[in-house]
C-alpha cells in the first residue's frame, strides 16, 4: 500500500470514527434515530438527514469558518429526546427540518484532521457514512420494536437524551 | 402492578451492588470534575441523592402502569429544568433541604403504601426533581468536559430508578411487599438524618 493510499485509508477511518467517539454527536444521532425510528415517513427523514449532512461536509470542504454547530447539535438532540420521550408521532413538516438540520451540524462540527486535502476529503466520506448508517440502523431497530417494555426504555432513553442536551445548550448559551 | 420476572430481579441484583456507595455528600460545589465517569460518579455519591432517586423508581414500582415508567421519563426532564436554573445562576431556596425532604417524602410514600393518583404523583416527583437538578446544575460549569459529564449523571439518575423499580418488583411476594415498604421507611429515615445535618 502506498503512502497516499494509506493515507486515505486513514483518513476514511478516523471520518469514520468521529461521530461515533464524540459524546454530543452520539446523543444526536441516537435521539435522531429513535426518533426517526417512532415516525411513519421515515424514508424521508432519513433523506432529509442526508441531504443536511451533504450541505454541512460541503460546507467544511469549502472552509467555512467556525460555526455555532455544537450548540445546534446539541439543541437538536434536545428536541430529538424531548420527541422520543412524549412517544407521540411528529408531523412531517417538522421531523425532516430537525432532521435536516441535525445532520448540517454534525457535518459542521465534523473537521477532519488530516495532512493532505484527499486524506481530508475521504475523512469527509467516511463521516457521513458513519453518520447516515448510524441513523438509519438505529432507526431500523426502533421501528421494529414491538414489546411494550422495550419502547418505554426507549423513551426513557429520549428523556436522558433530552435533559443532558438542554443542560448542556444551557450552559454553551451563557458562557 | 407487573409481576417481576427472572430477569427483572437479576438486574434488580446487579444494580442494588451500584449503591455501596461510600457515605458522601454529592454536592460538593464543584470538586467533582471530569467527563463521563465524573459526572456518573456524582450521583452514586451521595446517599441524599441515592435514596431519593431509588424512592422514585420504588413508587412507581409500588404504583404500577403507568407511573412505573412515567416517572422515569419525567423526573429527568425536569430535573433538567432545575439544572438549567442552576447554571443560570436563579436561586432556589433551601435545595438542601429540598432534596433531604424528598427522601423522606417519598419514602413514606413507599412506606405507607400511599396510591396517589398519577398527576399528584408526577406534580409531586417532578417538584423534588427541580431540588436534584438545581444542585447537579450548579455544579455543572466547573466539569472539563460538560456534554459528558451531563451525560454521565443522567445516565446514573436514570439507573439508580431503574434500580428502585426493580427492587420496587419484590412485591409480588408477601414478604417483599414488606420489604420494599421497608425500605421506603429506611429511606424516610434516611431523609431525616439529612436533614438534620443540614439543619
Amino acid at each position: 500500500m502506498t503512502l497516499s493510499t494509506s493515507a486515505l485509508v486513514g483518513g476514511f477511518l478516523a471520518g469514520l470514527i468521529h461521530p461515533l467517539s464524540l459524546t454530543a454527536h452520539v446523543m444526536a444521532l441516537l435521539g435522531l434515530g429513535l426518533m426517526v425510528g417512532q415516525q411513519s415517513r421515515r424514508g424521508v427523514i432519513l433523506a432529509a438527514f442526508a441531504l443536511g449532512l451533504m450541505v454541512g461536509l460541503a460546507a467544511l470542504a469549502a472552509a467555512v469558518g467556525e460555526t455555532r454547530a455544537p450548540v445546534v447539535l446539541l439543541a437538536g438532540a434536545a428536541i430529538a429526546g424531548l420527541a422520543v420521550a412524549i412517544g407521540c408521532p411528529v408531523p412531517g413538516i417538522l421531523a425532516a427540518p430537525l432532521a435536516l438540520v441535525v445532520g448540517a451540524a454534525v457535518g459542521l462540527d465534523s473537521p477532519p484532521r488530516a495532512a493532505s486535502i484527499p486524506a481530508a476529503n475521504a475523512a469527509l466520506a467516511g463521516t457521513a457514512l458513519a453518520a447516515f448508517a448510524a441513523v438509519a440502523l438505529i432507526a431500523a431497530i426502533t421501528a421494529r420494536l414491538r414489546r411494550e417494555w422495550p419502547r418505554i426504555g426507549i423513551r426513557v432513553l429520549g428523556s436522558w437524551i433530552a435533559a443532558s442536551a438542554i443542560l448542556v445548550v444551557t450552559l454553551y448559551l451563557t458562557r | 402492578m407487573n409481576t417481576p420476572t427472572r430477569p427483572t430481579i437479576a438486574i434488580a441484583a446487579m444494580l442494588l451492588t451500584l449503591l455501596a456507595a461510600s457515605p458522601a455528600f454529592a454536592h460538593t460545589g464543584g470538586s467533582i470534575v471530569g467527563g463521563l465517569a465524573g459526572g456518573f460518579a456524582h450521583p452514586l455519591f451521595g446517599p441524599d441523592h441515592v435514596v431519593a432517586m431509588v424512592a422514585v423508581g420504588l413508587w412507581g414500582a409500588f404504583l404500577g402502569t403507568p407511573a412505573i415508567w412515567l416517572l422515569p421519563v419525567v423526573f429527568p426532564i425536569v430535573m433538567a429544568f432545575g439544572g438549567v436554573l442552576g447554571i443560570l445562576g436563579i436561586t432556589i431556596p433551601w435545595v438542601e433541604t429540598g432534596i433531604a425532604v424528598s427522601a423522606i417524602v417519598l419514602g413514606l410514600m413507599v412506606a405507607l403504601g400511599v396510591r396517589a393518583p398519577l398527576a399528584v404523583a408526577a406534580v409531586l416527583v417532578g417538584a423534588f426533581a427541580i431540588f436534584h437538578g438545581h444542585a447537579h446544575g450548579a455544579e455543572l460549569p466547573a466539569a472539563a468536559d460538560a456534554v459528558a459529564y451531563s451525560v454521565g449523571f443522567v445516565v446514573a439518575t436514570g439507573l439508580l430508578h431503574v434500580a428502585g423499580i426493580a427492587f420496587g418488583s419484590l412485591t409480588r411476594w408477601p414478604v417483599g411487599q414488606i420489604a420494599v415498604r421497608a425500605a421506603g421507611g429506611a429511606i424516610a429515615i434516611a431523609g431525616v438524618v439529612f436533614l438534620g445535618v443540614i439543619g
